[in-house]
């Protein structure tokens, strides 16, 4: 039985919209967004989507190991979190600190370069493989922290980080860890956007989710990690809780490979198994950070079960029209981003949405919407047919 | 050959179906649904055949949804696309 | 609350379906160990990898619902099948089903094909069904589309810690009565750049595993996938209950009763395991009849399943050339308790446990333990 209720105490984040949590908020109450063509690499398409790319330059590598670029996205993610939960290398070595991170690159050995010059019989030199091996998301954190708790790369596709951040409320409430370093990392990859491209799922425009003329997606990078901790262990350290994961739950469509149920029936059933671990009721809900991607299938399922299940016009937003899809950082960040909102007390306006579409029911927040503080639900889809929901809430049960 | 019969090979190798010999396929019988039972990410692959074979470049399925009805609207698609570019 | 192993599928070197593993295991089939040419610039080299045969899956899905599933979706689907038609269970209410897959390294070979299809034909040709099965969670998606299956869907990878991590999250689901039952499986697949890595990073250049020679390199890789059908229960129903799934770090403390060890002649990995074979009780190790991958420990399991069930330890498996150094072993070397033939497990207190430990290369290991 549940021993243990699961605290956030820290939140960090990095994506295109700011190099930090502090520098992401301003910008997205200010609807300042700019998408633009991958500078990283090049693409020989005809239909280039724009990108959520981090235009700056990533602090130098702390570990001094070969990092990845999802690697460095996860640690300056880690690193602000665990500092705004007062958290050092003396306090982690105390005590039981998992970490659980999803993501879709950080675990993929696909190098191009390499590859092609394996092809060729070139004799590819074996470095690319040994970097490969040692920058598993989790891994690599959970290294350079010296973290003794367990550790789990979560490769669920775009419902991965927020999977990852559900593990870790039931790490919590199971008694395995006293703090968890939890939430997902991702960064923009060739491969990944010609995958996307050949999916004709991304848009040539920014995107706008739930706009009537939305043409797809914008791929984005980025890292965002909640620190979920321990009544027990915020107790004995004197900290401050900021928000509490109540609930979590996931659920599969069992339909198609890419393509979400048309009616949303795992949806549907993630989003009542979610609120009824966290002991919530629909009336309690002050918003939604939807998976809002901006293609036609997710917005217009999306929309239509959350109109239906949410029938009083809950405010809805989504936080992708600033981030991009970030694909197995984007439950990281989204959760980040919700905690955040509920901390501010309002939501920022969903970018790029201008006309309502009667396929998908819903108008997101077209302004700063006020909010009262309680509790809010963040929603992902994956691939796949995976749905994952997170319960967010200022008071625990 | 028939550009018919040719995209009937195509199709078949590139959406690797089976147990489908392209003698079974009709010129006008629905590709998707009910017809051959091709899905949203066999559109999608057919895009690429046409762009790998032909070099047409489709944009929008949207608007291509009537020239993916069958292998007769799909063979006047390559037609009037061909060498367009 | 205690966890049951109640069904296990295998697809691996030895064949498809629990039995061949005891097959293996007596002694009675070898595993498939195939030759890969590498070519270089100047030359080539051979290589030996456990390649798995996929037979049967067609008993279980028609052919046209195949057509885009890749191979190593196929080891994963049919362990799947096998796992339940092993059961002899049905389970009917598919939303309280969960589906915790894992792999080492996810499916290189068609992450691979997807690059071939933008270098082949130009980046306008990319594929995007070899894009949507080149991501991780294709395998655990497919096998809920195919099985009907609408709980949770997770896919976890992390290298040697994925199996403990798939198990441990199995049990957590369970307990928490998220589910009543979970498919929990793993595994990894052989490819050309994976043999070639294999290579560069010094192994492949022997002739078999010998697990317990630590002092040479001996790893020979391999391929194939292990599904449990896991569900609350006592342990009449099935093989036996799944204790704990935990990780530490370095020194695995206690003595076991028997232990199995997911050494696979890895040379980086070898000085983790050499303490333990002073463990006053048995030890064994079964890479040999799998071959090394990094979610080996997932065959451990299924052999300490099969071993409680049947009350048996079973034999180190010999291949030909191993059997010569076993029959003599090195005094203080191997010291403890390897026989030839199989033990029976003194069950009289009515506990009998196998613990499964593996190593990853920093000296984190995981231990699995399963108890009669």
């Amino acid at each position: 039985m549940k021993t243990s209720f699961a605290c956030i105490t820290g939140l960090g984040c990095i994506c295109a919209a700011g190099i930090s949590l502090k520098a992401i908020m301003p910008v997205l109450y200010t609807g300042k967004r700019n998408p633009s063509a991958p500078s990283n690499f090049r693409a020989d398409i005809d239909k280039t989507s724009p990108v959520f790319e981090i235009a700056w330059s990533l602090p130098a590598d702390p570990s001094a190991n070969n990092a990845s670029r999802t690697s460095l996205l996860a640690l300056a993610a880690a690193m602000e979190a665990l500092e705004h939960a007062h958290l050092d290398n003396m306090i982690l070595k105390k005590k039981r600190v998992g970490v659980v991170i999803g993501t879709t690159v950080g675990c993929t050995l696909n190098n191009e370069p390499f590859y092609r010059a394996y092809r060729d019989k070139k004799n590819p030199e074996v470095s690319p493989i040994k970097r490969f091996l040692i920058n598993n998301t989790a891994l690599y954190v959970a290294g350079f922290y010296n973290c003794s708790g367990p550790a789990v790369t979560i490769a669920n596709a775009c419902s991965s980080g927020t999977d990852a951040v559900g593990l870790a409320k039931s790490w919590i409430e199971n008694d395995i860890c006293d703090i968890v370093i939890a939430g997902g990392a991702d960064e923009l990859c060739r491969t990944t956007y010609l995958g996307f491209t050949s999916l004709l799922i991304t848009s040539q425009e920014p995107c706008r989710p739930f706009d009537r003329n939305r043409k797809g997606l914008n791929l984005g990078e980025g890292a965002g990690i909640v620190i979920v901790e321990s009544n027990r262990s915020v107790k004995e350290r004197g900290v401050q809780v900021i928000a509490y994961v109540k609930g979590y739950g996931s659920s599969g469509d069992a339909h198609h490979p890419t393509a979400p149920h048309p009616g949303g029936s795992g949806l549907r059933r993630a989003i009542d198994i979610a609120m009824r671990d966290s002991g919530s009721k629909v009336n309690e809900i002050e918003f939604i950070n939807a998976h809002g991607t901006s293609t036609m299938d997710n917005d217009k399922v999306e929309g239509k079960v959350i109109a239906n299940m949410f029938p009083n016009s809950v405010p809805v937003v989504s936080t992708k029209s600033y981030t991009g899809h970030t694909l197995g950082a984007a439950g990281g960040i989204e959760a980040v981003l919700t905690v955040q909102a509920l901390v501010d007390r309002q939501i920022p306006a969903t970018a790029g949405f201008e006309e309502y579409d009667p396929e998908c029911a819903i108008t997101p927040t077209t302004k700063n919407t006020p909010i009262k503080s309680g509790t809010a639900i963040s929603n992902s889809l994956a691939f796949g047919g995976n749905n994952s929901v997170l319960v967010i809430g200022m008071e625990h049960a | 050959m028939r550009l018919e019969d040719e995209l009937k090979s195509l199709i078949i190798t590139e959406l690797k179906l089976v147990d489908v010999k392209p003698e079974d396929l009709k010129d006008n019988d629905p590709l998707f649904g009910e017809g051959l039972g091709l899905d949203s990410l066999d559109a999608v692959e057919l895009v690429v055949l046409l762009q790998k074979h032909y070099r047409i470049e489709t944009k929008n399925l949207e608007q291509s949804r009537e020239a993916f009805s069958s292998v007769k609207s799909l063979a006047d698609y390559v037609r009037g696309n061909k060498g367009k570019k | 609350m205690s966890i049951s192993v109640l069904g296990i599928g295998t697809v691996s070197a030895l064949g498809c379906g629990i039995d061949t593993v005891r097959e293996g295991l007596e002694g009675k089939a070898r595993p498939v160990i195939e030759e890969h040419n590498i070519s270089f610039t100047d030359g080539e080299a051979l290589l030996k990898v456990y390649k798995a045969s996929i037979n049967g899956l067609d008993r279980y899905v028609a052919r046209p619902a195949l057509r885009r599933i890749d191979r190593f979706n196929q080891m994963a689907l049919l362990s799947s099948f096998l796992a339940i038609d092993d059961s002899g269970i049905i389970p009917e209410d598919r939303e309280r089903i969960g589906i915790v897959f894992g792999s080492g390294y996810g499916p290189l070979q068609t992450t691979f094909s997807f690059l071939d299809s933008l270098i082949d034909f130009g980046d306008r040709c990319a594929s995007p069904t070899l894009f949507a099965n080149s991501v991780h969670n294709s395998l655990a998606s497919q096998a809920s589309i195919l099985l009907k299956i609408q709980g949770p869907c997770l896919t976890i990878s992390c290298f040697e810690q994925t199996t403990c991590s798939v198990m441990s999250t199995a049990i957590s689901w369970l307990r928490e009565g998220i589910v009543d039952y979970v498919l929990a499986g793993v595994g990894d697949e052989s490819c050309d750049v994976r043999s070639y890595a294999t290579l560069l990073l010094g192994g492949g250049g022997c002739s078999e595993i010998n697990p317990l020679s630590f002092d040479e390199c001996s790893y020979l890789y391999g391929e194939g996938f292990v599904v449990f059908l896991l569900g609350v229960g006592t342990t009449d129903r099935g093989y036996c209950n799944l204790i704990s799934a935990e990780t530490g770090e370095n020194e695995v403390s206690g003595d076991h009763e028997i232990l199995f060890l997911a050494a696979n002649g890895d040379k980086e990995t070898g000085r983790f395991y050499r303490p333990l074979i002073n463990n006053r009780g048995r030890v064994r190790a079964y890479s040999p009849l799998y071959g090394g991958m990094p979610v080996g420990n997932g065959f451990d399991i299924a052999i300490a399943a099969l071993s409680l069930k049947e009350g048996v330890v079973y034999p180190l498996p010999l291949l030909a050339p191993l059997l010569a150094p076993l029959q003599a072993p090195v005094p203080g070397e191997i010291s403890s308790g390897i026989t030839v033939v199989p033990e029976q497990i003194d069950n009289n207190t009515g506990n009998a446990r196998i613990s499964c430990v593996g190593f990853d290369g920093n000296g984190n290991y995981s231990l699995i333990t399963l108890a009669k």
